[in-house]
């Protein structure tokens, strides 16, 4: 099941897109920029995209990366009325599943906050052990670079965390430069991302 | 249980400029990127080398020391 080596690997990043989860979401994406992934992410999809052509975009997307990681550490139920769960993550891991059982090159990792939460949640998957992130940055970065290996050397987890202190005050910084409080738009992650990966190949001499 | 397989990956990253093609990111946008980040990293003194511990490792170092 593991892809050969590649020049460039793409990753969709199947996770949380609130203010609450915002650290995380600056850690994935430094910390996969950092290890020289590509993320692409359901973000890049408009929101007023028909309902098929959401569903097909995202399929589309997973069947074009080479691995996802679909983070399941929000289970709790919504604080507004009707109170409910929010079931896109374990759909979209469904989706990624249902492809790696039928083309063998897609790979999918699952994260979680919290240990053995998830054979209670999602007891379809046991046997299969999650990434434990703990909600830090520090851990998710320690659980990408436990996902994510090469035979030459990679970032530590140290080089890592001090590419996301970076990309924290890019976010603060874009944050004030177009007043608004959220970056969970199209354009913001891409230039997030384009940040990130401009700052590791200062920090880490790739460029 | 045991983790998944890691995932073999290529060492050599893209470069930022392949990273912004792939995203759909005009060459303008990527200045106005890359003057943002210039601003925020000027602020905060040169880039570290690799290897190099940050006042932040260093004080991570000592907690994982003393809780050793």
């Amino acid at each position: 099941m593991t892809a050969g080596p590649k020049r460039r690997t793409t990753v969709f990043p199947n996770i949380p897109y609130d203010a609450k989860f915002e650290r995380l979401y600056l850690a994935f994406i430094a910390g996969l920029t950092g290890l020289g992934l590509d993320p692409r992410c359901v973000l890049e999809i408009p929101p007023q995209a028909r309902a098929w052509n959401r569903l097909d975009r995202i399929v589309r997307l997973l069947r074009s990366r080479e691995a996802s990681i679909h983070d399941l550490s929000r289970v709790e139920l919504s604080r507004k009325p009707p109170r409910c769960p929010r079931f896109n993550m374990p759909f979209e891991l469904g989706l990624a599943v249902g492809l790696s059982l039928s083309s063998s090159t897609h790979r999918w990792f699952v994260f979680e906050a919290q240990a053995h939460r998830l054979q209670k949640s999602l007891s379809d998957l046991n046997g299969f052990d999650p990434f434990v992130h703990e909600g830090t940055p520090e851990s998710v970065m320690r659980a990408l670079t436990n996902a994510f290996v090469a035979n030459g050397s990679l970032p530590a987890v140290d080089d890592l965390m001090e590419l996301y202190r970076a990309v924290r005050k890019v976010a603060l910084a874009m944050k004030r430069r177009d007043g608004t409080k959220a970056l969970f738009g199209a354009r913001h992650f891409r230039e997030l991302v384009v940040a990130s990966r401009e700052i590791a190949a200062r920090c880490f001499h790739h460029a | 249980m045991a983790h998944p397989k890691p995932f073999l990956i290529e060492t050599s990253p893209p470069s930022t400029e392949e990273t912004a093609r792939l995203l759909g990111v005009s060459a303008a946008e990527l200045r106005r990127i890359r003057k943002l980040v210039d601003a925020v990293t000027k602020k905060n003194g040169e880039h570290r080398v690799r290897g190099t511990p940050t006042p932040q490792s260093r004080s991570a170092g000592r907690k994982r020391g003393l809780r050793a």
